[in-house]
Parts: structure tokens; C-alpha cells; sequence
């Protein structure tokens, strides 16, 4: 017995000694850029480790000339990621994580260009990430519940739609804080800004909204709210001040047989001093979405089943054969060229394709999981 | 290829045909309680039985740590979830049985393995490959079959374990048992609670800064019951209870800093059975009754899901008996319902009926087993899925075994019902098939016993979700795979140690072309390892009433994304592990200390996912017999 007690007193010093090898880390400190003159200050770092990067010393210009593709990653596994296409045709993946040695997030949605920086919203991870335009180098963050888009909407101001809080969330572009938040309909997503007043569709979020929430961007109060067809998912303003917005349509089944039981069609609906005053409507079925327009405000283009259509926006009917025949994800505008993406199997990396307005292939990249949007400079 | 080189050199020992153990007392050295479907069609099979308490495992170790240490199979861990792939299969196609009753959920297909604790079961046994015509869907990868602990011994037991260990884990549980010649009788209640709060690099926050995962708790307990009575020299009557418990924080990947993500999940399942023996004839009357209790909530995201469903299985199956020639016949008949808030139709409900065959002839050298089997679904089109298994021993030291069979996965009630968050079932689905090639032999070398297989596996119209075009996500069947690979084990064993070794090659491609921009073709699957390495060493130190035991398992690198250029990898990585156990000499009390991951190994099974590092481990067990 004693000998046994022996063994035990042996093995629990053992225990013990091995358990105090564990480290106490509470309290860690935050490595960072703690100097507010640096571009990539972190008000969140506690501790300078040396990363500080001022205007001289930073890489300035690598990305002007050419444009971003958002890619959204797969969702669950944060590996959402920019791509930079330069003019000559080279392109360069994840560049963010590349710069910074950090991937962006989850699910990154979209990013806007606001004065020098970049504000890049990464829906599921809850957050916009603001980093240098010319550098990619990270400046802050900003948290926001499910983001989907950012515009600027006057000198010192940005509306962010937020599918979690059914809101406009108002971001103050001189600190990067949220200092508002204004209540919209269910799954706010496009914001579309013309003669002070911002134009949002309540796409539905995965349910059904029909409206567009009008807001006054000086006062930040809600002036009107408009109905339009179903799930309004995108709108453009044209040359002469009209609002064009694209809603995808609804599906109902019936719950046994599966069939369709009620089905709100597509339509383009233009809004003219905030009165729906012209309505075109898809084929049912059809769901079309991500409305753009060309730089002389007259062109719309959009994707329905895939494929591009074009619109003027003086025209009757909707054009019933593609312009460009595919199986886009996403579709971008930019400087006389229509782009798409190909997103493959929604697992792997995707393609970005660049087309002249009349629908002829120029170039074929290979991007980031899910290309998902596209962002000029 | 270096790991492999090494391998072959350990493995390629001078052979030597004077051996002191025959093949077949040391490859079958189980008692078999009661028949049971797989006891009589594993001719051919590539089976790895786990046997429990042979390696100490005295712990409440999860079922898919135990897997992920003692096997070659990779462990897939991200959320609430925890999924083996085998044979380069995806984890839905791996089929978990409990007393030959269905443990994956009917609304996806899924067996979480995360929160069982192992040592609720004493014996697991692993049969690769798939084995869909004796145990039908899902089972394409492999079927994992999980029993309780069952003697005629004529002992009562009580076991009265409790377990303390680092990051907030707690474990109580009480066993007992009492059998005769003519009856077994045991009981197990189990609790466990393991706050999960360990530290981790977050490295996709600049700074790397060290953080605590403060959300991913779980809360789990389990009651079970057994008991078999010989009613006399004819009759046994059997019934089984084995409720379990969930709830739990499902934790997200590292990118994102919050979450509100809950599961809870309690399932309830038992059965009854009778068996009736003539002289040369066996009946076997069964009936099982599944219900399952599912409940996913964030309401962050405006997410509140649940499901309860309920499944009944009727299996009645004739042995007859004659010389060296055996038939079984059983007739299988399943009602699903289910009752699930995302589903078109809130409750839906379907049959099958299926008739599995089996002809088996035993000759002293060769065994052959030739299974059929058909079933009738309600909604679609099932297969015939054969199978011919055959074994031959060359002496008393060789055997060689192959096994060719058809295995199948049906869609499951979410691939055809589901409708929310953007996505929509399809009724129009078919099963996913697959056919499985292998070729293995089993070699006796004095105290070595050698296992090999080679395999190859196909799979057709593999079900995969993909938006359409109006972006809606969708289940089609639209993908091959084919899987090829070898699998080897090693094991030694002498009166003071035994030491056990597997090495794992798996090429598992996909062979489906979507379009010209697809870089996926001809690739390795995503998360599926080419080689996986494992260690097992256990010591004995009868003279303290002792046992040391390390383990080390090498996982390689996997792939998590396909590029043009360049493909993105997770790192390979390895983990050891250190168990002492420990019997006093004058009170029947075990005691057991493990670490878990000895090297404090900063590593990812699924991208983005952090998981713990060192981990003390300490259980008290008190047994009297």
C-alpha cells in the first residue's frame, strides 16, 4: 500500500508539473498599428508592432489602372478574396490577404471605391473592411449584422443595406463609425442615389418584399416608400433622372404536388418623381436581376436565366434574344465592356469574362471562388 | 512519397511461412452473441474491428477522435459537426448503424459523429468499402457499426466513471450490468458537459492575436439499455433503448467574431427482437422504432429550422442451414415520416420495402457469398444492388479475400423537400450509385498479423447542390468520382506490448467535366487526404497494474479550392497522444491520465476552423465486479 502511494504521489507531481506547463494568456495584447498618422492605423491594436505604414513609404498606384472582382468564397469557410485584372491583361488574385497576410472573411459581397479607400463588405462574417485603394493595405473595420452593399451618398456619409437588421446602416466616412441606423423593408440590398434622395430595393431578403424605400440622404428620414413588382433586386438611375428598377419575380409552390401555385412575374419597372409610371414585364419564370446601365445613361443591361439582355431605356418591349448567351453569375459595366462571371461548380476558383457592348468575347480570367461582383476604379 | 517508402521497408519484413498462429484463430477471435447480418455476409470484406477497452480507451473520448487516431480515416471538423470520409467517399456516404439499425439522420443523410462518446459502446466495427446490398442506403464509403456492452459471463458490474479535463469538459457516467447463462442485462447513463473554451491563434485577424473560442459548448447526455433473455434452447428475446441528447453552440469559422448559432438534437431509438432456431433453420423477427428531434436556430439570421422524424422498421429474415451451405432470406419494410418546418409540406412520409438474399458456401479453403438485394421505394427507383464476397486460404498463414458488390445512396427527404434560404429540392433525383472492387490478403508472421487491401471505387450521378439559373440552389445528380487507394495495416503484439501501425493511399478523383473552365477534372476531391499514417503503441507494466499507450496519426496536406494555376492546400499535420492507465492494488479503481494533442499542434482539418491544442485529461473509474 505504501508503495502504491508512493507511485500515485510520483504520478500526480507528474501530472502537475506538466499542467503548469500551459501558459496563462488571458488578456492578450492586440498587435497593430497603433499610430493614428499612419493610413493603416488600427484603432483596435493595443500594442505597435511595427507595421505602420505612412503616405511616402506606401506602394501607391498598383492598382489603378485596371479593375476589382469580389469573390465570394465558399460560404462557411472564409476564404471569400479580391482579384485585380490590370488593363494589360494580368491578373492578380487575393490580393487583400496577399498585402495583409489575413483572409477577408466570409462571403465577401461587394466592395465600393469611396475617395482612396477601398470598403469591402463581407456579408457573413459581419463587417466591412476598409483598406487603401493603391495598397490593399488594411485601415480599420466596421461592424455591420449580414452587409450586402455600400454607396457613398453625400461628402461624408455611406449607406450600407444590412439584411440583419432590415435597415440602412449610416457610416460616417470621416472616422468609419456607423452613426445611424434607418429601418427599411425586409432585405434591403441596392442603393441607387439621385438629387439627394437614395433609392433602396427591399429585394425580400429569402422572403418576399415589393417595395422601394426612398430616403433623404441630408435628413436621413424615410420620404417614401413605392411598390413595384416582386423582389425588387437592383435599380439604375438614366440620363433623364428616371429610376429603373429590376424585381426578380416570386414563386409559390403548391405543397404537395410541387406545382407552381402563384408566380409573380419579372419586371422592369421605371419610376419617374418617385410614381411607377412604366412597367415591363418578364416571362414567367424568368428571374431577372443585376440591373446596370452604360455610361451614357441610356443602355440597361441585365441578366435573366444566365444570359445578358440589353435595354434602351426608350425602347417598347423587352428584348427577347440575349446579347450575350451564357451562364453568368454576376455581371458588371465598366467603359464600354460588358463582364461576367462564371462561377463553375460554386466550389472552385471562377472565370471572369470581358465582352465589348455588341456581345464579343475579348478575355477569359480565372479569378476567386464565386466571383460575385465587380468594382471599378 | 516519403512516408510511403518508410512504410514499405517496416512492412517489407522478411516473410516467413513457420508461424506459430493459424489465420483463422487470430482474424476471428470474437464471440459472436448473437448473429447478426454482418456476422454472416463479411466474407470478402475489408473489416477493422476497434475493439475499446483492448486500447484502454476508459476516456469519454468522442467517437470521432477515437476514428481519427486509431483508423486511416480523415476526420472532417468544422461547427457542430464531425465527419469521417472513407475511402475517398464525401461524409454522407459513410453509414453508422446501432445494432444494425440506421444511426444517420433521415433529413441528411448525416451521421454526426462529434458528440458520441466512445466508451458507451464496446465494440465498433468498421467494414470498408460499403455494404449497401446487405444494409441498403448510404452506405457507399463504409459502415460503421456501433454496439452496446453485452456478456454471458455470469458477473454483475458496476462502473462509475467521472472525468474532469481542460477547456471545461465534465463527465459522469454509471454502467451496470448483471447476466447469467440465460440473461443480460446492462445499463448506461451518461452526461457530459465540455464548454470547448480553448485558446487559439486567430490567424485571419491581423496580428495573429490569441484568442479564447468562447462559443461552442455542448451539453450531452445518453441513457441506454439492453437485455437479451434465452427464453430457452429455442427462443431469445432481445431489446435495446438508446436515447441521446444534444444541445450545443455551433461555433463559426475564425473570420467571423460572432455567432448565435444553437443545435439541439435528441433522438430515441429501440428495438425489440425474437429469434426462433430450429435445427436447421434460424428466424429472426425485429422491429425498430427511430425518432429523431432536430431544432437549428439563428436568429441573427432569422433562422429557426426543425424537424421531428420518425421512422419504423420492420425485418423479419429466415437461416437455413445445410452442411456447408447457408441462405438467408429477410424482408425489410421502412416508414419514414417527417414533420420539418422548411419542407414544402410540412410532413411528408415515404416507404420502401426491400428483400435481401444472401447464399453462402463454406469449404474448408474458400468461402463464397453471393448477396441480392431489391427494393421498392414510394418515390423512386432503386437499384439491384449485388454482391459476391470470396475468401481463400492459402495455408494457415495467407488468406486472400476480394469482394466486388453495388452500393447506393438515396436522395435524401432535405434533397427532395427542402425549400428556404434560396434553395429548392428536386423530386426528380436518383439514387447515387456505386460500384466497389477490391482485392486483399491477410498474413500471419509470428507475432505479426498483416492486413492489405487494394480497392476501386465508382460513383455515379453523385448528388450535388449548385444554383440554377435563376440562382436558386439546387440538388442534381452531377458528379463522378473515382476512388482508388490502398489500405494496410500492421499489428505486433507480444506479452509486454503490442504495436499497431496503418498506412492509407487514397486517389480520389473526379471525373465529370462540367465545362471547358472546369478545374476540378482529374483532380483529388477536396478534403481527402492522398496518405494518412497512424501509430499505436501500448505497453504494459503488469507488475504496477499499468498501461502507457501513444498514439500519433500523420494526416497529409488536402486540397480546399481549385484554381487554374494554383490549387489551395491545408497543411498536412501530425498529433500524438499519451495515455496512462492505472488499477490501485486494494481498491477497484482505475484511473486514467491522457493528453491530447502532446506537441500542442496548431492545426486545421477544414479551413478556418481552429481546433485545441494541448488537452490534460483525467478520469476516475470505479468498477466492482
Amino acid at each position: 500500500m505504501k508503495k502504491c502511494i508512493k507511485k500515485l504521489l510520483t504520478i500526480s507531481i507528474l501530472i502537475g508539473l506538466i499542467s503548469s506547463c500551459q501558459k496563462d494568456r488571458s488578456n492578450p495584447e492586440i498587435g497593430g498599428c497603433t499610430d493614428i498618422n499612419a493610413i493603416n492605423y488600427d484603432s483596435l491594436a493595443t500594442i505597435n508592432d511595427g507595421t505602420c505604414l505612412y503616405e511616402d513609404t506606401a506602394i501607391v498606384g498598383l492598382y489603378d489602372n485596371g479593375y476589382f472582382v469580389t469573390n465570394e468564397g465558399n460560404f462557411g469557410s472564409g476564404n471569400g478574396s479580391i482579384t485585380f485584372i490590370s488593363d494589360d491583361g494580368s491578373v492578380a488574385n487575393n490580393v487583400y490577404e496577399s498585402t495583409n497576410g489575413v483572409p477577408l472573411g466570409d462571403v465577401v459581397q461587394s466592395m465600393s471605391i469611396i475617395g482612396e479607400d477601398a470598403y469591402i463588405v463581407v456579408n457573413n462574417s459581419n463587417k466591412i473592411v476598409v483598406a487603401s485603394k493603391d495598397s490593399m493595405i488594411h485601415i480599420t473595420e466596421i461592424s455591420i449584422s449580414q452587409p450586402r452593399y455600400i454607396s457613398q451618398v453625400s461628402d461624408n456619409k455611406a449607406y450600407v443595406t444590412s439584411w440583419g437588421n432590415n435597415s440602412i446602416e449610416v457610416i460616417d466616412l470621416t472616422t468609419n463609425t456607423v452613426t445611424n441606423s434607418i429601418p427599411c423593408g425586409v432585405g434591403p440590398e441596392s442603393i441607387t442615389v439621385n438629387n439627394g434622395l437614395a433609392y433602396v430595393t427591399n429585394v425580400g431578403g429569402w422572403g418576399l418584399d415589393n417595395t422601394v424605400t426612398v430616403i433623404d440622404v441630408a435628413s436621413d428620414n424615410v420620404v417614401n416608400t413605392i411598390n413595384v413588382g416582386d423582389k425588387p433586386n437592383s435599380a439604375q438611375v438614366d440620363a433623364s433622372g428616371n429610376i429603373w428598377v429590376l424585381c426578380g419575380g416570386y414563386t409559390e409552390y403548391d405543397p404537395v404536388t410541387w406545382a407552381v401555385v402563384s408566380q409573380t412575374q419579372g419586371s422592369l419597372v421605371k419610376i419617374s418623381n418617385d410614381v411607377v409610371v412604366d412597367s415591363y414585364t418578364f416571362n414567367t419564370g424568368d428571374s431577372p436581376k443585376n440591373l446596370l446601365i452604360d455610361d451614357y445613361g441610356t443602355m440597361l443591361y441585365y441578366l435573366s436565366g444566365g444570359s445578358v439582355f440589353s435595354f434602351n431605356n426608350t425602347a417598347s418591349t423587352l428584348d427577347s434574344t440575349a446579347l450575350i448567351s451564357d451562364s453568368f453569375y454576376r455581371i458588371g459595366y465598366n467603359d464600354n465592356k460588358i463582364y461576367g462571371t462564371d462561377a463553375v461548380d460554386y466550389t472552385q476558383a471562377g472565370y471572369s469574362k470581358e465582352y465589348s457592348t455588341s456581345g464579343v468575347l475579348v478575355n477569359t480570367y480565372n479569378v476567386g471562388i464565386i466571383p460575385g461582383g465587380y468594382c471599378f476604379n | 512519397m516519403r512516408v510511403y517508402i518508410l512504410y514499405i521497408i517496416i512492412v517489407l519484413l522478411p516473410y516467413n511461412l513457420i508461424a506459430q498462429n493459424s489465420i483463422d484463430t487470430i482474424l476471428l477471435p470474437e464471440v459472436v452473441l448473437e448473429e447478426t447480418r454482418l456476422s454472416e455476409n463479411k466474407i470478402g470484406c475489408s473489416i477493422d474491428v476497434l475493439n475499446q477497452k483492448v486500447i484502454g480507451a476508459t476516456n469519454t473520448q468522442s467517437f470521432s477522435d477515437f476514428l481519427s487516431f486509431n483508423s486511416s480515416y480523415y476526420v472532417k471538423r468544422y461547427g457542430a459537426l464531425s465527419t469521417p470520409t472513407f475511402r475517398g467517399t464525401t461524409s454522407s456516404h459513410t453509414l453508422v448503424l446501432w445494432n444494425e439499425v440506421p444511426v444517420n439522420s433521415i433529413a441528411n443523410g448525416l451521421a454526426d459523429l462529434s458528440i458520441l462518446p466512445i466508451n458507451s459502446f464496446n465494440k465498433t466495427t468498421i467494414v470498408n468499402g460499403g455494404d449497401a446490398s446487405v444494409f441498403g442506403s448510404g452506405s457507399i464509403g463504409a459502415t460503421i457499426h456501433i454496439n452496446p456492452m453485452l456478456n454471458f459471463s455470469n458477473e454483475n458490474e458496476l462502473n462509475i466513471a467521472y472525468e474532469i479535463g481542460s477547456f471545461g469538459l465534465e463527465s459522469k457516467s454509471i454502467f451496470y450490468s448483471k447476466s447469467s447463462q440465460k440473461i443480460s442485462l446492462s445499463a448506461f447513463i451518461h452526461s457530459l458537459i465540455d464548454k470547448n473554451n480553448f485558446k487559439f491563434t486567430n490567424t485571419t485577424v491581423i496580428g495573429f492575436p490569441e484568442q479564447t473560442s468562447s462559443y461552442g459548448a455542448i451539453v450531452s447526455s445518453q441513457k441506454q439499455i439492453n437485455l437479451i433473455l434465452k427464453l430457452n434452447r429455442r427462443n431469445m428475446f432481445s431489446f435495446s433503448y438508446w436515447g441521446l441528447d444534444n444541445d450545443r453552440e455551433v461555433p463559426q469559422n475564425m473570420t467571423i467574431s460572432f455567432s448565435d448559432a444553437k443545435q439541439y438534437d435528441k433522438s430515441d431509438r429501440v428495438f425489440a427482437a425474437l429469434t426462433h432456431t430450429t435445427n436447421n433453420l434460424k428466424f429472426k423477427l425485429k422491429h425498430s422504432y427511430l425518432k429523431e428531434d432536430f431544432n437549428y436556430t439563428e436568429f441573427s439570421k432569422n433562422i429557426d429550422s426543425y424537424y421531428i422524424a420518425e421512422t419504423s422498421i420492420s425485418d423479419f429474415n429466415i437461416k437455413l442451414n445445410n452442411n456447408n451451405k447457408t441462405f438467408n432470406i429477410g424482408a425489410i419494410l421502412t416508414n419514414n415520416t417527417i414533420l420539418n418546418n422548411n419542407y414544402l409540406s410540412t410532413k411528408t412520409d415515404d416507404q420502401n420495402f426491400a428483400i435481401v438474399s444472401s447464399f453462402k458456401i463454406n469449404k474448408k479453403l474458400s468461402k463464397t457469398n453471393l448477396i441480392v438485394r431489391k427494393e421498392w421505394h414510394s418515390l423512386y427507383e432503386v437499384p439491384l444492388v449485388p454482391t459476391l464476397g470470396y475468401e481463400r486460404k492459402i495455408d494457415n498463414n495467407i488468406r486472400l479475400r476480394s469482394k466486388i458488390n453495388r452500393n447506393f445512396r438515396a436522395p435524401t427527404f432535405n434533397d427532395r423537400y427542402w425549400i428556404s434560404g434560396g434553395s429548392i429540392g428536386n423530386l426528380d433525383l436518383l439514387p447515387e450509385t456505386a460500384w466497389n472492387k477490391e482485392l486483399g490478403i491477410d498474413l500471419i508472421y509470428k507475432d505479426f498479423i498483416f492486413h492489405s487491401t487494394i480497392y476501386s471505387l465508382d460513383i455515379e450521378d453523385m448528388i450535388v447542390w449548385q444554383p440554377n439559373d435563376n440562382n436558386i440552389w439546387q440538388p442534381i445528380n452531377n458528379k463522378k468520382v473515382w476512388s482508388r487507394g490502398i489500405e494496410n495495416k500492421l499489428k505486433y503484439k507480444s506479452n509486454k506490448y503490442t504495436l499497431e501501425t496503418s498506412y492509407t493511399y487514397t486517389k480520389s478523383t473526379n471525373e465529370k467535366k462540367l465545362s471547358a473552365l472546369d478545374n476540378s477534372y482529374q483532380k483529388q476531391l477536396l478534403y481527402i487526404p492522398l496518405q494518412k499514417l497512424s501509430f499505436l503503441f501500448i505497453y504494459k507494466l503488469p507488475e504496477i497494474k499499468s498501461q502507457i499507450i501513444f498514439g500519433y496519426v500523420y494526416n497529409d496536406q488536402v486540397l480546399t479550392s481549385y484554381n487554374s494555376s494554383n490549387d489551395k492546400y491545408l497543411d498536412g499535420f501530425s498529433l500524438s497522444n499519451l495515455t496512462f492507465n492505472k488499477e490501485l492494488n486494494n481498491l477497484p479503481i482505475y484511473i486514467s491520465f491522457k493528453i491530447n494533442n502532446l506537441m500542442d499542434t496548431s492545426y486545421q482539418t477544414y479551413e478556418n476552423y481552429p481546433n485545441p491544442g494541448r488537452e490534460y485529461l483525467l478520469t476516475i473509474n470505479y468498477n466492482i465486479k
